[in-house]
């Protein structure tokens, strides 16, 4: 019989079903795949740490490591940089149908990712719009090559992809500030450039952290924009991984890669979460 | 005029069409308690935010200490709010958020931390430094709002209806404390109210607000004993208005025809009265007595309600609006005619009546 007590967890049941099978189950397969040994075309199974030796110490993997972690966080920061001052414009400035405008700045998501990827291309591409605009207004003689094809072109692309998704959680956390509060700030004699880095930005905080998980945890692991757009310098640690499972034929080598890396891009953000915290409250 | 600390000249504020504030003029004394009094919508608030600098009048000026500051943003004010919903930062502890003021002014660490511990223990939160704010009860918080404003040793200290949301013991208790406060700061509080008793209580001085402007600025005591008008006869305190017409006016006094009452000498105070005006006797409840004089008036009683102290007696008779008299039970207790829903004989002390005019 089911009793009223127990319909929340019932209705729980089909979300906590799903995550144990499509998150808990992958994820055993990845460790277990991990610990093995590719044997040409099979798999051995054992209990072997040699994929994460391999994993932690080799140069490629690190150097890639390095790499995704640093495009990550440029992605993450310039799409936090972007996204705030329109969340806090929506927030604080208008008043008016403040749902159109949140719509509105998500209007590139409703278009396909790999369509606008191909769209970066061209609008960056030798001659592309950017270069041809360039040389047509004659700023420069020759089109610029460092526009595509390298860690730039996927920072772009990633940025113009992720930065909507910044905009909601950091409204959501602007949205709900007291305004007594700001003006208890001015009051007390902050001007209001103060009252923005003491009360709005700390209050704040949460919404950008929820920004940074929801952008830098897929960005890190990204492999379809540097595949596309990346050329020989923009890949990532996630195209090794694809690699791994596909033309290397290194499963246990991928598995390996891919929980490191999960393991890294998650310390990352606390670290990130732990570290913004203390400069928010060295601010104050 | 040297005493005149804050002073509003022709202060006139709109939103759009509509009139929030409208032409006041008002002068506050310094170290005094002043109260801002109305209903809701009359405007106070917005009176008190415009000394505060959070917002800003139309048209008019606005002086603190012989300064002009009618454009002074709030944070270069030098007056302090206390706003209605304490307004305290939640990402910060007691403390920090009573020295929030304090982090500018160049002071050291000890000295901040020591002035921070002094106002908590004058307002009495001496040890709830490391207190969060979410662990705090309306009372303290209110506290908190109160201290923070004041570390800052502001001119004149805001306060916008702050002890509204705390029940009635507590605030009863605040209302002495926060007097208490002002006494030992000797800081000018301004102090917006709805509730008459509350600024009856605790003012020196009270000014009565209605429609956007200021209807009466006196004393508490004048403001209940002698109102200007009909408005604030009847919004502070509970008043009777029995309608009259004037028979004779001299240089002592005039004389008012009175259905039931018969005709009665009273003083005219400021106002000027011709014969034949219709105007209204204004009677305070506890200035009907039970009288056996042959002028007192026979009223059917058709409501009681005992006090203790005084029994709450609604009396009626015809032509006239029902009449609130409370009578000292001591004397009531007497006349065993008014058990029941028997008739009495009311009279009213012809001094502390109140003449005003018949329509405004």
């Amino acid at each position: 019989m089911i009793r009223p007590a127990n319909i929340p967890r019932l209705l729980l049941t089909p979300a906590i079903l799903t995550t144990v099978v499509t998150l808990g189950v992958c994820l055993v397969v990845l460790l277990v795949l991990s610990f093995g040994r590719q044997n040409y075309l099979d798999i051995e199974l054992g209990l072997s740490a040699h994929n994460f030796e391999l994993a932690l110490t080799k140069p490629l993997i690190l150097k890639l490591m390095g790499k995704s972690a640093l495009i990550a966080t440029g992605v993450t920061a310039l799409s936090l940089i972007l996204a705030y001052p329109i969340a806090y414009l929506i927030a604080f400035d208008i008043h008016k149908n403040k749902l159109l405008w949140l719509i509105l700045f998500t209007l590139p998501c409703w278009i396909s990712y790999l369509l606008r990827i191909l769209s970066w291309k061209l609008i960056l591409g030798y001659q592309g719009v950017v270069n041809s605009s360039l040389m047509g207004l004659g700023l420069v003689d020759q089109p610029i090559d460092a526009l595509l094809y390298n860690s730039n072109s996927v920072v772009i692309a990633l940025t113009h992809a992720w930065a909507p998704f910044a905009i909601l959680p950091i409204y959501v956390s602007l949205e709900k500030i007291d305004r007594a509060l700001m003006k208890a700030s001015g009051d007390l004699g902050d001007p209001p450039y103060r009252t923005f880095l003491r009360v709005v930005l700390p209050l704040s905080l949460p919404g950008v952290s929820a920004a940074f998980v929801l952008i830098f945890i897929p960005t890190f692991g990204d492999y379809v924009t540097p595949h596309l757009l990346g050329g020989p310098t923009g890949f990532m640690v996630g195209n090794f991984i694809a690699m791994q499972f596909g033309a290397s034929n290194n499963w246990p080598l991928g598995a390996a890669v891919a929980l490191v890396s999960m393991l890294t891009a998650t310390l990352l953000v606390c670290l990130f979460i732990a570290g913004s915290k203390r400069a928010v409250r060295a601010i104050g | 005029m040297t005493d005149d600390f804050i002073s509003l000249q022709s202060v006139r504020k709109t939103y759009g069409s509509v009139v929030a504030v409208d032409s006041v003029d008002l002068d506050i004394a310094k170290g005094s308690f002043f109260s801002l009094l109305g209903p809701s919508g009359c405007g106070k608030t917005t009176l008190l935010s415009m000394m505060g600098g959070l917002d800003f009048p139309t048209s008019g000026k606005i002086f603190i200490d012989g300064a002009d500051v009618t454009k002074t943003p709030s944070y270069r004010r030098p007056a302090n709010m206390v706003f209605q919903s304490y307004a305290i930062f939640p990402h910060l502890n007691v403390a920090e958020n009573v020295g929030y003021g304090l982090q500018r002014s160049g002071l050291s660490k000890a000295d901040l931390n020591r002035q921070v511990e002094e106002m908590l223990d004058l307002v009495h939160l001496g040890g709830y430094g490391n207190r969060k704010t979410d662990q705090l009860s309306g009372g303290q918080m209110q506290r908190v709002a109160l201290a923070r404003a004041l570390v800052v040793k502001p001119k004149v200290l805001l306060l916008d209806e702050p002890l509204s949301a705390l029940d009635k013991r507590l605030r009863q208790n605040m209302q002495i404390e926060l007097r208490a406060i002002q006494r030992e700061v000797g800081i000018t509080f301004v102090f917006v109210t709805h509730d008459q008793e509350e600024a009856l209580t605790l003012s020196d001085k009270i000014a009565v607000m209605a429609r956007g402007q200021v209807l009466q600025c006196s004393s508490p005591a004048t403001l209940y004993d002698r109102p200007l008008s009909r408005e604030v006869a009847e919004f502070v305190g509970e008043m009777n208005l029995i309608p009259g017409t004037v028979r004779d006016v001299t240089t002592t006094g005039v004389s008012v025809d009175m259905p039931c009452f018969g005709t009665r000498r009273l003083q005219a105070g400021t106002r000027r009265f011709l014969v034949g005006d219709s105007v209204c006797v204004a009677v305070r409840p506890e200035n009907f007595h039970l009288s056996e004089a042959p002028e007192a008036a026979s009223m059917r009683v058709t409501n009681r309600a005992y006090f203790g102290s005084h029994i709450h007696l609604i009396l009626t008779t015809d032509g006239v609006a029902p009449i609130c008299a409370d009578v000292p039970a001591a004397t009531a207790r007497r006349l065993r005619d008014i058990d029941g829903e028997g008739v009495v004989s009311v009279d009213f002390d012809e001094d502390t009546a109140v003449l005003l005019p018949g329509k405004e």
